[in-house]
């Protein structure tokens, strides 16, 4: 049984996951509304219940690796100078668990 | 069958109300009238996950306790040789720590995390190839003793560096089972001379040992292949004892603890267990605590509580880095973690925050466009707990600022506020509009600061980030004046902060030029710097908040050596800093406010870059820890 299922839901402020939630199943955030929760009924039901759309691994991957090509793109279209700004360090790839 | 009274003399209560539940009432037997229900106080075991060791460890060294687990040697990732890594578990992550001279695994392992011993082992599996040298570990290296006799490897061993026992296993050609005992007193091994003494039917794979050189302890082994012993034996000084078996026959793991509490939690029997037995000095009895995995050639805690152990790495039929805790507690334990809260008005990373979960403030920063540069933001936001609301606008707009304070009197002091521009303008917030009150003395930016608006602390910051643009000056604010305080005793920036103008903790950080991240803490007592102990994990640019140098929490900002961008959450309780569960979603510049044991985090960016800035909102419920009776049913 896979570990982690995959889907995109949009954050919707307080109460979109509880402190229940994140003792009952693994859950992270990532770019591109894209979340990665534990595959369990609990982490299931959030999913679904949050009106997620889930999606295989891979496509979950590509939605977080276009968000960040954007923002890489966007990044290298930037002057020398704006790039040597502080903390202005180019966007790095993300790699889904 | 008997009764309650004439097996413990006394009848069991009849109460209408559970009684005053802590540590004093441990072991009590009650019956509940209004519930109608049987109940006690008695220890909540579990095991719950730690942190992955850093590669694979079979058949490794293990000593120390829950959280200064000391593990060496073994092997992994590939079956063979054996390797001579040494990791410690922190009861937060593992850390290397320096090698030992000679790769093996399977040898005898005894002492503590900072004065250990390491005997015999082989270190080529698919043909044994035995080493009976020694090594002493002092804390900061290991260093070659005099050579074991008599033992080979996979045997058990008990005691410290000065007054060790090792027993069991295979001989010292490893071509059979060992019946022998040898002590070592810190140089030399003895054979012990009574014909008593080498009377163990251990065997092979009993592995572990608990107690002393005169007060031993083991449990289970015997072939590798076939049915696992369930007999255990003490040894005192001179001659072993037969004692009650365990209830499962085991071995490949070992036992952890001593001869009147031990632990023994999974191994094979053959076939791998999770299965976990506690010791009481007479007999043997299943827990009801079992690890996720059923594993074996595990480092264990076997110096530490056996009611606070760890089990890490081993095998579970294939390598695991997998660690696992076992706790028993009178007290039902709730993990502290992060749920989501109310997304900001707008987005920014590079604020202040300030104040508390349910009165919160967010001052300033950068909202994310165009990519990479963004703007300075002029505008405050303030949090009720459940949702934002628009604050008054700042005369001047500024990021990688720092504030302190409540919601409704707040202070905003340095920064940045055109690129490339320091600013030292300090305003004052009454809760509706802001106010441009007298200049820091220090134009900085990722300075950090802690207090209220009539008691504050501004500490730390760079000019440039280079390393000699580092401050390492404090200035206090007192309402009206900035005045000199202690310098700091790290130069270094983006410095997580809690507390008061007089009992601050500031910690971790960053040093640029190729030093990096840092895991240094220090407290301020009103007047100067003192060292406290450092994080478990160095960490820098995250949101921060606590109430004094004793309590304090630090959330996201960049960890590691690479650095990454993380959610990592640590907390400190006045003697040492463990994790907590992470942030859902990793994030650096994000800023906070609160406690330990209500806070929030709010916006900052994630690993996709200063472009996906965030207005979300994550707030932080702290452990909570509440004796709990059981109620006690028929099965």
């Amino acid at each position: 049984m896979a570990l982690f299922i995959y889907g995109t839901a949009t954050n919707t402020g307080k109460g979109f996951f509880t402190a229940e939630d994140r003792r009952a199943f693994f859950l992270r955030g990532y770019p591109a509304d894209v979340w990665v929760v534990g595959n369990n009924e609990k982490g299931a039901m959030w999913l679904a219940e949050k009106n997620g759309v889930e999606k295989t691994k891979s496509e979950a991957q590509a939605l977080v690796t276009a968000e960040v090509e954007a923002a890489q793109a966007a990044w290298d279209a930037l002057s020398d100078e704006e790039k040597a700004g502080p903390n202005n360090t180019r966007p790095t790839d993300i790699t889904l668990p | 069958m008997a009764e309650y009274e004439s097996i413990h003399g006394t009848r069991v209560r009849y109460l209408s109300s559970d009684p005053t539940l802590d540590s004093s009432t441990e072991g009590q037997v009650w019956y509940n009238s209004t519930s109608g229900t049987n109940k006690a106080l008695v220890q909540i075991k579990a095991f719950s996950s730690g942190a992955n060791t850093p590669t694979n460890f079979v058949f490794s060294g293990g000593v120390g306790g829950q959280t200064d687990t000391l593990g060496f040697g073994g092997v992994g990732p590939s079956p063979q040789p054996a390797h001579n890594l040494t990791i410690e578990y922190s009861g937060f992550s593992w850390t290397g720590l320096p090698n030992l001279n000679t790769s093996r695994r399977a040898g005898y392992a005894f002492g503590t995390s900072t004065s250990a011993v390491y005997a015999a082992g082989d270190y080529s599996p698919g043909s044994p190839t035995i080493t009976l040298q020694t090594e002493e570990y002092n804390g900061s290296s290991w260093t070659a003793g005099n050579n074991i006799s008599e033992q080979g490897s996979f045997g058990a061993a008990s005691g410290t560096l000065t007054a060790g026992l090792a027993y069991g296993g295979y001989n010292e050609a490893q071509t059979a089972s060992s019946t022998r005992t040898v002590s070592y007193d810190g140089t030399n091994w003895t054979a012990m001379p009574t014909p008593g003494a080498d009377t163990n039917v251990s065997g092979n794979f009993t592995m572990g040992g608990g107690g002393t050189q005169t007060a031993a302890i083991f449990s289970g082994g015997s072939p590798y292949s076939g049915a696992r012993g369930t007999s255990t034996e003490t040894f005192d000084g001179s001659s072993w004892t037969s004692q009650n078996n365990m209830n499962t026959g085991r071995g490949a793991q070992g036992l952890l603890g001593t001869q009147s509490n031990a632990l023994y939690a999974g191994g094979r029997t053959p076939a791998r267990t999770g299965a976990t037995e506690e010791w009481d000095s007479s007999t043997w009895t299943t827990s009801s605590a079992t690890m996720s995995s059923g594993r074996n050639a595990s480092i264990t805690s076997k110096g530490g509580s056996t009611t606070a152990a760890v089990i890490g790495a081993g095998t579970t039929g294939s390598n695991t880095n997998a660690t696992e805790e076992y706790n028993s507690n009178i007290n039902a334990i709730t993990q502290a973690t992060w749920a989501s809260g109310g997304n900001m008005g707008d987005k920014r990373a590079f604020a202040a925050g300030a104040g508390t979960q349910t009165a919160g403030i967010v001052m300033g920063g950068l909202w994310p466009s165009p990519a990479g540069g963004g703007g300075r933001i002029a505008d405050t936001e303030e949090y009720d707990g459940s949702s934002w609301s628009e604050g008054g606008a700042l005369n001047t707009a500024r990021t990688q600022t720092a504030g302190f304070g409540l919601q409704t009197a707040a202070v905003i002091t340095s920064g940045v506020s055109s690129p490339g521009t320091l600013t030292n303008i300090t305003e004052e917030y009454d809760g509706s509009s802001w106010t441009t009150v007298n200049t820091n003395p220090l134009s900085l930016r990722d300075g950090s600061c802690s207090g209220t608006l009539t008691a504050g602390l501004f500490f730390s910051g760079t000019s440039s980030g280079s390393a000699p643009d580092i401050s390492v000056a404090t200035v206090e604010y007192d309402g009206t004046n900035w005045t000199s305080g202690g310098n700091l005793g790290t130069a270094r920036y983006g410095i997580g902060a809690a507390g008061t103008q007089s009992d601050t903790l500031g910690f971790g950080g960053y040093i640029s030029g190729g030093v990096g991240l840092q895991s240094v803490v220090e407290a301020y007592n009103g007047t100067s710097w003192t060292s406290s102990p450092a994080l478990a994990v160095s960490q820098f640019n995250g949101a921060s908040g606590g109430t004094n140098s004793s309590q304090a929490w630090f959330a996201g900002g960049l960890v590691g050596s690479t650095p990454n961008i993380s959610g990592i959450t640590q907390q400190y309780d006045g003697t040492g800093w463990s994790g907590v569960t992470p942030l859902s979603t990793a994030r650096r510049a994000l800023v906070g406010g609160g406690t330990s044991s209500a806070a929030f985090g709010a916006g900052g960016y994630g690993p996709g870059g200063v472009n996906t800035v965030v207005n979300s909102t994550e707030e932080l419920t702290g452990e909570t820890s509440v004796a709990t009776a059981s109620t006690l049913t028929t099965s």
